[in-house]
């Protein structure tokens, strides 16, 4: 499941968005006892031209 | 069916018992009360008695089954009038309960920290324009809903923060609750 997926699923329990200064967002998903968390850099994030410029998931 | 909160009744408000309604399924109870407030309860006996019962909260509840939400949202560079907003759209088939909210201004610059750093915070439901919750302080705020502010599957809610101090400002946005 790509972070995206989980994030439109409602499969985490935290989700943290940081706003850059282009207006793009990079949104943070955790759920506990997965160790794993997800970032994704969302350009117009839930907008009509939403796109993932990039993932990464990390173990911890 | 018989229900018994042995050691449990005097910590549960009793009125919900006469005025609440009722829902039953299995291993599960829910008991929800006129305010909106809902209690759930689980039993290894059918009928809810002996030392194995436990009735909590929803949000408590919530958080033991893994179905409880933290959504933060954070930026900065924000002049007067500017705003930040956390987004997210509800799952198909679930309901979105917020229990509570926080917000947070403050200064980029250590000599801008003796200001008077005012900022609104709200609750938004973005399909239907409306919105739900708006509070104000200076520093930030925060607020914690008895009665659940919800949202509907496919609706949008956004957490919103406005800078209304006359310096520039980072501006941060807590939201909590659960899914079900």
């Amino acid at each position: 499941m790509t972070g995206l997926e989980k994030l439109k699923s409602g499969d985490f329990n935290d989700m943290s968005q940081e706003e850059q200064l282009d207006g793009t967002v990079i949104v943070t998903l955790s759920k506990r006892g997965e160790g794993k968390v997800y970032k994704l850099h969302v350009k117009d994030l839930y907008g009509e031209h939403e796109e993932v410029l990039w993932e990464k998931v990390e173990e911890v | 069916m018989r229900i018994i909160f042995r050691g449990l009744y005097a910590a549960f408000p009793a009125a919900a018992l006469h005025t609440g309604n009722l829902a039953y399924a299995t291993d599960l109870l829910v008991l929800f009360q006129s305010n909106g407030a809902a209690w759930v309860g689980y039993s290894d006996y059918p009928d809810y008695q002996g030392e194995k019962a436990g009735l909590y909260p929803q949000p408590e509840w919530a958080a033991k089954e893994g179905t409880d939400k933290n959504i933060y949202a954070y930026g900065t560079n924000k002049d007067f009038g500017d705003y930040i907003t956390g987004s997210y759209t509800v799952p198909t088939g679930k309901t979105l309960f917020i229990t509570g909210f926080s917000f947070i201004i403050g200064a980029e610059t250590p000599t801008d920290y003796d200001h008077f750093l005012y900022a609104w915070g709200d609750i938004k439901n973005f399909t239907t324009g409306v919105i739900k919750v708006r509070l104000g302080g200076v520093g930030g705020g925060s607020c914690t809903f008895p009665k659940p502010i919800t949202f509907s599957a496919g609706e949008k809610v956004e957490f919103w923060v406005w800078n209304i101090s006359n310096i520039t400002c980072a501006l941060g946005v807590t939201a909590w609750g659960y899914e079900a």
